[in-house]
């Protein structure tokens, strides 16, 4: 039996088997309850691929410098730290962030009115860099030795946990996706198996009159499969309908989880996933289950 | 075509068939008696490979049941009519889709054959029932309908379990000469029955071995009869 001879499919096999009764809503049920949930898995995976993917932009080719002396110091610091910037390979731009600016980033956190003046805030030297970016060991023992009162930080140190974590939040929805889809697995077999047994005589007299067992778990296998398709069309319709009412724009620094362009066309093969493996397991346990009964 | 050689079955422990044989060969009408719960149906369903004996070989068309596939059993079976005492229809389809059922389970339905079925029907006076569901209908109209079907396919062997139990004399004649007129034409069959005036109808018309099965044997029935 291939894909193309079921789709095709059998108006005689149709018939054969008795109108599903409760087993058969069950079905459509439970695929329509994993297809939610896995609309919902594959939305999130896609909105934490895309944060890993801002992150990546956005922070890869900077760094900042800190200078924590304060007074005369402060600029004495700063021009030392610059001139070492400049003379480090890797490095394209090195620029002091005007109060202006720093008090623009801090205003978010602290408010419009924020005293910089009274504040022992450090200043920052935000560097570009070029080709593959620089020494990073190399340049903190530098800064070390030539100017201690700055203090590199180039990202890594708190993009690491962050990539870290976003990767360990990828697999656990992977891990959902994999159990929604065992789920559905045992909750097809479960009624294959039910349908059959429920089914007894059906069968009999179909070996009675000469049909094969492959031909009677199709008339099972089809009946269930597209019971599937159906449920699973209809969860993920109705989970893609609520996050189209999601904003389309993230907050508070997150992406949104209302899957935008192409992410959309991720949630197309939900149900048809549904019915690959509804079509699987229900085959597998009623051919297995046929070559019990002899 | 069928043979079974000392085959035994027993269920729970309690022996059915002891040690028995029968070969059915072209040409061949049998009728099966004995006593009921005697183990008419259960050595029908040995010939018609639905079921393993404990003990013994069947070969059905040459070919050792043990060794045979699922696919092999059907394909078996689909040169076989076969009536069987009770429960052999799909509830929810109508009569003659039923009758029709041996040629959708292979996949070749066509209006010649829906011609064929219907005369057929009419023929054993079922035309009023095609569209009725099989358990509205009564027992012997049920038969009626299963021995239709069983000789729609054109068997090369007929198999039939009581196929008069629930008939008027005049219907169950009818049938008898059918069977009889099919196994002039060579097709062998194998007819459990009770009905021992059918026997003796029969006895002018056809060359009929009596078999009899109790106590787990079979044996041939004298002259008695
Ligand atoms: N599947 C089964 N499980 C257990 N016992 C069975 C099974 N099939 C038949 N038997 C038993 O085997 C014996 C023979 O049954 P069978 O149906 O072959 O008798 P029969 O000769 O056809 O009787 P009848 O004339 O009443 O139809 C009976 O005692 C029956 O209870
Ligand atoms: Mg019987």
């Amino acid at each position: 039996m291939t894909i193309l001879d079921f789709l095709r499919g059998d108006p005689g096999a149709g018939r054969v088997v008795p109108p599903a009764g409760s087993t058969g809503r069950l079905v459509g049920l439970g695929t329509a309850a994993m297809a939610f949930l896995a609309v919902f898995a594959i939305a999130l995976a896609a909105m934490l691929f895309r944060l890993g993917d801002s992150w990546r932009t956005d922070l890869a080719d900077t760094a900042t410098v800190r200078i924590t002396s304060l007074g005369e110091a402060r600029d004495a610091d700063t021009e030392t730290a610059l001139e070492v910037l400049r003379t480090t390979p890797g490095i394209a731009s090195a620029r002091v962030i005007p109060d202006l600016e720093q008090q623009a980033l801090l205003e978010p956190w602290f408010g419009k009115d924020l005293p910089l003046d009274s504040l022992p805030l450090p200043r920052l030297i935000e560097v570009a860099t070029e080709g593959g970016g620089f020494d990073a060991r190399a340049l903190d023992l530098r800064l070390a030795g030539e100017v201690p009162a700055a203090r590199l930080d180039d990202h890594d140190r708190w993009r690491a946990p962050l990539a870290r974590a976003q990767g360990r939040m990828t697999g656990v929805t992977l891990a959902a996706l994999a159990l929604i889809a065992a789920t559905l697995a045992a909750v097809t077999a479960l009624a294959a198996r039910a349908a059959l047994s429920a089914n007894a005589q059906v069968i009999d007299v179909l070996r009675l009159v000469g049909a094969r067992d492959t031909w009677i778990a199709r008339a099972f296998v089809r009946r269930i499969t597209l019971r599937a398709f159906l449920g699973a069309a209809g969860g993920s319709l109705l989970a893609a309908a609520i996050l189209a009412t999601f904003p389309a724009a993230g907050t508070a620094g997150l992406p949104a989880l209302r899957p935008g362009g192409l992410a959309w066309a991720l949630l197309v093969p939900v149900p048809l996933f549904a019915a690959l493996v509804a079509w699987i397991t229900t085959r597998r346990s009623a051919l297995r289950m046929l070559k019990g009964r002899p | 075509m069928i043979d079974l050689s000392q085959v035994t079955v027993a269920f729970g422990g309690r022996v059915v068939l002891s040690d028995v044989t029968l070969s059915l060969q072209p040409g061949d009408f049998f009728f099966l008696t004995g006593p009921s719960g005697a183990g008419k149906t259960t050595l029908l369903r040995l010939c018609a490979g639905a079921m393993a004996p404990a003990k013994g070989e069947v070969r059905l068309f040459g070919r050792p049941l043990s060794e045979m596939t699922s696919d092999a059993r059907a394909s078996a079976r689909r040169r076989m009519g076969i009536v069987y005492q009770d429960t052999q229809f799909l509830d929810h389809l109508p009569l003659e889709e039923n009758v029709l059922l041996p040629f959708t389970v292979r996949g070749r339905l066509d209006a010649e054959l829906r011609a064929q079925a219907d005369d057929l029907m009419t023929w054993v006076g079922l035309a009023g029932h095609r569209a009725a569901l099989p358990p509205t209908l009564s027992g012997g109209e049920r038969q009626r309908a299963a021995l239709a079907r069983a000789l729609l396919t054109a068997p090369e062997l007929v198999l039939a379990d009581e196929p008069t139990g629930n008939l008027d004399w005049e219907m169950s004649l009818k049938l008898l000469t059918l069977l009889i007129e099919l196994n002039r034409l060579g097709t062998p069959v194998l007819m459990a029955t009770h009905d021992l005036a059918l026997i003796r109808a029969a006895k002018p018309l056809v060359n009929a071995r009596v078999l009899r099965l109790k106590d787990g044997q079979l044996t041939q029935a004298g002259a008695a009869l």
